[in-house]
């Protein structure tokens, strides 16, 4: 429950605004000129915040979508990302947002309008593209986690509906999945679910659904008729890693019509080195920043050979049920997106 | 929670000290440059999280009126206080428009009218009671802004102990000592104090709730002794302090490290080997639990 908004007062008077202000009675509102005097702040704690994070509701300025790392795709032609939100539900102990921001508070760009008028402008720069233009949502944020409050993707899909050349990628661990089912397939909108083993989910992903209340909501979407993706990403190299990893595999297409899934990638964990030191300090008694990791390029990533003992364990895995050309892998030695 | 918690309470009055002295029995242990009392959050107080009792140092100092006496004071409070585990809290009256007098209020703005800089506190910790922003003058104001309490310390306040702690962990409660119908000039020492005095529990939760933010820290204390027969150069000491702390949230430091590290004829050869044992190792996911 939020015992704290922060209103920017450009946007107090926002329908948007408003609604989920009405569905916090009982928290207290305090009104602010920027987001940022809340949000950038240095002496911050976000281990300490992550225990009571306050909401802000502000506007987005400047650019709305940004261009994904040249090596991220999943098979579109252009790939763009936007957030409407920065920081998220949940608290994967891997996530690099943890060193990206000072603040744990979640921040929502209410302006959704101003990012469809930017997402649209960028649909027509590849109205003539061979594949279509991607955008995904979900890097700074979970897509769908805090739905009932954003309300995002009852929005953005019939936005995205009127713009066949393109296609919206929700990343997410949520099974907020009424929006979804409650409506008719969006056929240029792939839903992506996060997966790990629920051994590693239990241990890192705090406060993030279980690996088996996450493949309960892909197969209802997949019976649904929506694109899905699978992720994973990162995998996570522990003791065991193989043994639970193949269980997952075989979970995922044991429920999952294989053929109706339009990628499968797979992550190392990696982060740059700044936001790595900055986790590290954060949580010096975590055991996942603390072996198998290298610096190269200003990455901090698992060991070559550990992440090309990894990859190519679980890819083993994967290519038993899927066919290779839906198989996407991220190296580490490529950029991050961020 | 670890041993080491320390809570600083900065007021600006010996008037406003002497409820919060009473209640948490400390002892004067200085009066130059400014008053200092210490004491230990205890007895009364259990740590839910841990099932113990809290343990950690309380210090209250009187920094006399206005802001540059509340940064002198936080300043030099600082230097005499580990910062790891350190929380400041600024309790002491203020004046207000419309709020009755006695009111209990957690500042969740503080504004410099001087210069119009204006800071949020991260409001992490619980606090249900009545929240509000401060205007912090240079002198004494009855001429009150709307909806805003009114002091000549707040903003110095977060101002300097933000320099030591992260803003989750500075903090400022003031009670309501005047308004537009209960004027300024009518307060004395006494009635600020009984208007403190029964709000000491309330304080004193709050203090509870910003303790139980702070996480379990490690103790390399031993470990890091174990190296004084060595010639290490700052950046060595560092290294070795990393290496300790990877390993023991490996759940690695142990009676065998402990024996390489006295038998270390070099820094350099004892990092190396750390160093070595760490590449081995592969990492649990118990290992990988909060």
């Amino acid at each position: 429950m939020l015992d704290t908004l922060y209103i920017e007062e450009s946007v107090s008077e926002h329908f948007r605004t408003q609604e989920i202000v009405a569905r916090y009675p009982a928290a207290q509102k305090i009104y602010i000129e920027k987001y940022s005097e809340v949000f950038n702040p240095h002496a911050q704690n976000f281990r300490l915040q992550k225990q009571n994070p306050a909401l802000i509701l502000a506007a987005k300025q400047n650019k709305k979508v940004l261009s994904t790392p040249t090596q991220y795709e999943t098979g579109g032609g252009a790939n763009y990302y936007f957030s409407h939100m920065l920081n998220c539900l949940y608290d994967c102990r891997y996530c690099f947002l943890q060193g990206m921001y000072r603040s744990a508070n979640y921040l929502l760009f209410v302006n959704y309008e101003d990012f469809v008028e930017d997402i649209k402008k960028h649909a027509q720069i590849h109205k003539n593209d061979d594949k279509p233009a991607w955008f995904f949502s979900g890097y700074d944020c979970d897509s769908l986690a805090f739905e009932p409050v954003t309300k995002f993707a009852d929005f953005f899909l019939p936005e995205f509906e009127l713009l066949p050349n393109c296609v919206l990628e929700l990343r997410t661990k949520s099974t907020q999945i009424r929006s979804l089912v409650d409506r008719n397939v969006v056929p240029n909108v792939v839903v992506a679910y996060s997966l790990s083993p629920q051994e590693v989910a239990s241990a890192i992903e705090i406060g993030a659904p279980s690996t088996e209340k996450r493949l309960d909501a892909l197969v209802k979407l997949q019976q649904h008729g929506w694109r899905i993706g699978i992720r994973f990403d990162p995998i996570i190299w522990h003791q065991d890693y193989q043994i639970h990893y193949k269980t997952l595999v075989e979970q995922v297409f044991s429920q999952l019509d294989p053929s109706k899934i339009d990628s499968i990638t797979l992550g190392g964990f990696r982060l740059p080195k700044g936001y790595y030191k900055t986790m590290r300090s954060l949580y010096p008694e975590h055991g996942l920043f603390s072996a198998g990791l290298t610096e190269q390029q200003a990455m901090v990533s698992y060991q070559p050979e550990i992440e090309q003992e990894v990859f190519n364990s679980v890819s083993e895995f994967i290519r038993t049920f899927v066919d290779e050309s839906k198989l996407f892998v991220y190296p580490s030695h490529s950029e991050t997106i961020l | 929670m670890s041993s080491k918690t320390t809570v600083n309470i900065v007021v600006a009055l010996n008037c406003e000290a002497k409820p919060l002295i009473d209640f948490y029995r400390l002892s004067k242990v200085q009066s130059r440059p400014f008053d200092l009392y210490v004491g230990s959050l205890a007895g009364n107080n259990k740590d839910k999280s841990n099932n113990g009792e809290l343990e950690c140092t309380v210090n209250l100092v009187v920094s006399g009126l206005g802001s540059q006496n509340m940064s002198i004071a936080c300043g030099w409070l600082a230097g005499r206080t580990d910062q790891q585990q350190t929380i400041w809290l600024n309790i002491g009256t203020a004046g207000h428009k419309e709020l009755a007098t006695s009111e209990i209020v957690r500042v969740h703005r503080v504004v410099d009218v001087a210069d119009g800089r204006s800071h949020y506190p991260a409001l992490t910790a619980k606090w249900r009671g009545l929240s509000s922003a401060l205007l912090t003058y240079d002198s004494a104001c009855s001429n009150y802004p709307e909806d805003a309490l009114v002091d000549m310390e707040g903003s110095a306040f977060f101002h300097a102990a933000g320099m030591f702690a992260s803003s989750e962990l500075v903090q400022a409660i003031k009670i309501v000592s005047d308004n537009h119908v209960e004027s300024v000039e009518r307060l004395n020492a006494s009635l600020i104090s009984q208007l403190i005095t029964p709000h000491t529990n309330v304080i004193n939760q709050y203090v509870v709730s910003l303790l139980a933010l702070l996480p379990s820290s490690q103790d390399l204390t031993d470990y890091l002794s174990m190296v004084r027969h060595l010639h290490c150069t700052v950046s060595q000491r560092q290294q070795y302090k990393e290496l300790l702390s990877k390993l023991a949230s490996l759940d690695q430091l142990n009676s065998q490290t402990a024996e390489e590290i006295n038998n270390a004829d070099s820094i350099t050869a004892l990092i190396k080997g750390l160093r070595n044992q760490l590449a081995n190792l592969q990492p649990s996911l118990a290992e990988m639990r909060n």
